[in-house]
């Protein structure tokens, strides 16, 4: 054995080195990697001292939410001893697939005190729109809805759609994990209309029928523009609870949104003048018209106040904003064909929102 | 005695041995070396730790990595020496033999190439594939086909890329923390975007200069090119390299890389300097393409090949499904070193303005062309230059 050893040493040193540096560089390579997965996630929970990253139990069905929506990591958050909630990064899809977002969920609240875009391959142009407000959103966002809603970004709604739906898969694997469960629901949206009764559509634009669960009552609502509760428009009916009129909210905010994207906002029947608002690429596009007696027909446009952008990318040859606005609102009166203005499809849509609404409304008082 | 020392290429007048033997080159190779190592370590530690994201133990590992690929590369070769040749288990012949045979060089450039979170098994891995099985199955020093760094460095990408993005990735614990980078180096933003425009591709990461310095996402070391640019002037003066190989092969990419810019429709300048200030091609083109062994040994095979190495690396890096094109083009034109020696040597043998030389560099350069051509045009279907709402 001796001489093995004396013939071989240089042999046995080599190896042993080696080994050494397969072992000790081993630790120091998982000591720099638990280094970058703390610093980058430490953040998200305020105080944290250790983070343990975990496999759960039981995951999520990937396919609830779609074959592009998965959970990537998932770690238990320390503060000393005590487990202080869990970090869950989720990937889905914005406008392309693989943008992981990370939400860290306090056990104590159930509400989100995190979040953060691990990686996106979203255009940044896009994607810069979502400012800190939009994240801040966030920021003790109470799981305990119902139907989770955020509010989106104009010019970057997709992307910002995402988050609705990572936050969604992150609640669910939260579920999984705890004992958190979600609220009965108190109310079912059965339909949704718009008023087209011009006594009342600046009031009341948007008419919901509901039915509120915890009394099994069934009853219209109206809402504004944003889906704020109104009054209840069915007579004898109670208002109902704050909670089931957010849950209705959220629900519209969800499912219904379009409804948002026109509205009336005003209309005076002494000077006949209906402010309708249609929603753009950049904004809001509000226009006051002014209608003949029988209220079927625009007489003339009293004013258009836009904010869109179409001018800034060279899409359109109308002219300096509202150019568009006008020329399309022109066809429309003529009743001649919309053609798609390409570059400027935001504003186009806004559009042709606008005048499917004023068909509804003028067709509900027997115009054309 | 022979004037000329014997065996495979390269070949070395012996007369020259003192100021050009292989421990000097090895010497001034690793000098060479120096600004990059230092740069890297800078990047990815000092200039991390002072700005307070890492400990002073983290603030040594980029430093330690890197010597840690050259330490296992040689501590390979000497275990393949000592198992294959019994004589060579004593100290002495054993170093004698090692140090003619640029041991460290294959894990250095490997570790170099890496992202800063490659575990150390992987880096085992690429020193093992680069340096055993690219190197010594080959016969050793001045036999192996490919550059063993390189063999190395794609089979590490190929094969355990998500496990060093699992274990951290490429991103230093500064560069984590912003948010403009989103996770991506610049070549991985556009092979996402699609979109060849300069506030998508440069803004997240500053300025061009910050390409030029240095201070961007990326692996290890490929990223200084101020201080790859410095190696290169010095392995030049030091006739370590020819010069003109880098030159040709990083002014292909700028050349083609303008035209296809301007063809998707942003012909500004910015795009070819993004180009070769992007990715691994200042390294590849100084460190990788001028390797002695595995590229052709006459001066116009070297210029043949570096011009090819330009449009597949735009082909591949613009057109192919990983965003880097650099490793892949140098591997493949190792693969066709020797038919690029012996036509080019033909070519210098039968003289250059001979009615037949000027018909092959006619052809050849008709087929750089096709290749750059066929780059453009897909590129073209595939890119745009963004600002579309």
């Amino acid at each position: 054995m001796k001489a093995y050893f004396q013939k071989n040493k240089l042999l046995l040193l080599f190896s042993s080195i080696l080994i050494l540096i397969f072992v000790i560089g081993g630790i120091y390579s998982r000591f720099m990697t638990n280094q970058i997965t703390f610093h980058q996630y430490k953040d998200l929970f305020v105080g944290t001292t250790n983070l343990v990253e975990y496999t759960p139990e039981e995951e999520v069905d990937s396919t609830v939410l779609g074959p592009d929506t998965s959970l990537v990591r998932s770690f238990k958050a320390y503060v000393g001893q005590e487990h202080k909630g869990y970090i869950y990064v989720v990937e889905t899809k914005g406008r392309m697939k693989g943008l992981q977002i990370a939400y860290a969920i306090d056990l104590a609240t159930d509400q989100v005190v995190g979040v953060k875009v691990m990686q996106s391959k979203e255009t940044p142009e896009y994607f810069s729109r979502l400012t800190p407000e939009f994240f801040n959103q966030f920021v003790n966002y109470d799981l305990f809805v119902v139907t989770i809603s955020i509010d989106t970004t104009a010019g970057a709604t997709v992307s910002s759609d995402a988050f609705r739906v990572a936050l969604q898969y992150a609640r669910m694997q939260y579920m999984k994990d705890t004992d958190f469960a979600l609220p009965t629901k108190l109310v079912e949206v059965n339909s949704v209309r718009y008023n087209t009764d011009f006594a009342t559509l600046g009031s009341n634009p948007i008419i919901v029928n509901i039915t509120d669960l915890s009394t099994n009552k069934t009853m219209d609502v109206s809402v504004s523009g944003v889906f704020n509760f109104i009054q209840v428009l069915t007579p004898g009916m109670p208002t109902p609870s704050v909670d089931a009129l957010l849950e209705m909210k959220n629900d519209l905010s969800l499912n219904y949104l379009s409804y948002s994207r026109v509205y009336a906002v005003s209309f005076d029947s002494d000077s006949l003048q209906l402010v309708v608002r249609t929603r753009g690429y950049a904004g809001n596009i509000t226009f006051t018209f002014v209608l003949n007696a029988e209220k079927t027909a625009i007489v003339s446009t009293a004013s258009i106040q836009s904010v869109e952008s179409y001018e800034d990318g060279g899409y359109s040859n109308h002219g300096s904003v509202p150019g568009l606005e006008t020329y399309l609102l022109n066809r429309y009166l003529n009743n001649q064909s919309i053609d798609t203005t390409a570059g400027a499809t935001g504003t186009f849509n806004g559009m042709t929102r606008l005048f499917t609404y004023l068909d509804l409304i003028f067709s509900g008082n027997g115009g054309q | 005695m022979a004037r000329f020392s014997a065996g495979k290429a390269p070949f070395i007048r012996i007369a020259d041995e003192k100021n050009q033997g292989t421990q000097v080159i090895m010497r001034d190779f690793i000098i060479g070396l120096l600004p990059i190592i230092l740069f890297a370590w800078y990047k990815n530690g000092i200039k991390v730790y002072l700005e307070g994201n890492v400990s002073f133990l983290e603030m040594l590992y980029p430093l330690v990595f890197i010597l840690l690929g050259g330490l296992i590369s040689f501590l390979m070769e000497g275990l393949f020496f000592m198992i294959t040749d019994p004589k060579l288990r004593e100290l002495k012949p054993l170093m004698n033999k090692i140090s003619t045979s640029f041991a460290l060089i294959p894990g250095l450039l490997l570790a170099m190439v890496l992202p800063l979170y490659t575990p150390i098994w992987v880096l085992i891995f690429g020193a093992f594939m680069g340096t055993i099985v690219g190197k010594m199955l080959f016969g050793g020093f001045g036999h192996n086909i490919f550059n063993p760094a390189l063999l190395g460095y794609i089979a590490v990408g190929f094969t355990l890329i998500g496990v060093i993005n699992a274990n951290g990735g490429v991103m230093n614990q500064s560069e984590v923390l912003i948010d403009a980078y989103a996770g991506a180096t610049p070549l991985s933003l556009l092979a996402n975007i699609k979109t060849i425009n300069y506030d998508q591709l440069v803004t997240p990461y500053g300025t061009l200069w910050n390409f030029f310095i240095g201070t961007i996402p990326g692996a290890l070391a490929e990223t200084g090119a101020l201080a790859i640019i410095i190696a290169y002037v010095w392995l030049s003066y030091r006739k370590v390299l020819k010069w003109f190989t880098p030159l040709i092969y990083v002014g292909t990419v700028f050349i083609v890389s303008w035209v296809l810019g301007a063809v998707v429709g942003d012909g500004g300048v910015w795009f070819p300097l993004y180009s070769i200030l992007s990715g691994g091609l200042m390294f590849g083109a100084v460190l990788m393409a001028t390797e002695p062994v595995s590229s052709p040994k006459n001066p116009l095979g070297k210029v043949f090949m570096a011009l090819l190495l330009g449009v597949l690396t735009v082909l591949f890096r613009y057109v192919g499904n990983y965003p880097e094109g650099v490793g892949t083009s140098l591997i493949l034109l190792n693969i066709f070193a020797m038919p690029l020696d012996r036509f080019s040597a033909t070519i210098r043998a039968e003289g250059y303005n001979k009615k037949s030389s000027i018909i092959k560099i006619t052809l050849f350069l008709l087929f750089v062309l096709a290749i750059a051509a066929y780059a453009i045009i897909k590129a073209n279907g595939m890119y745009t230059a963004g600002g579309i709402i």
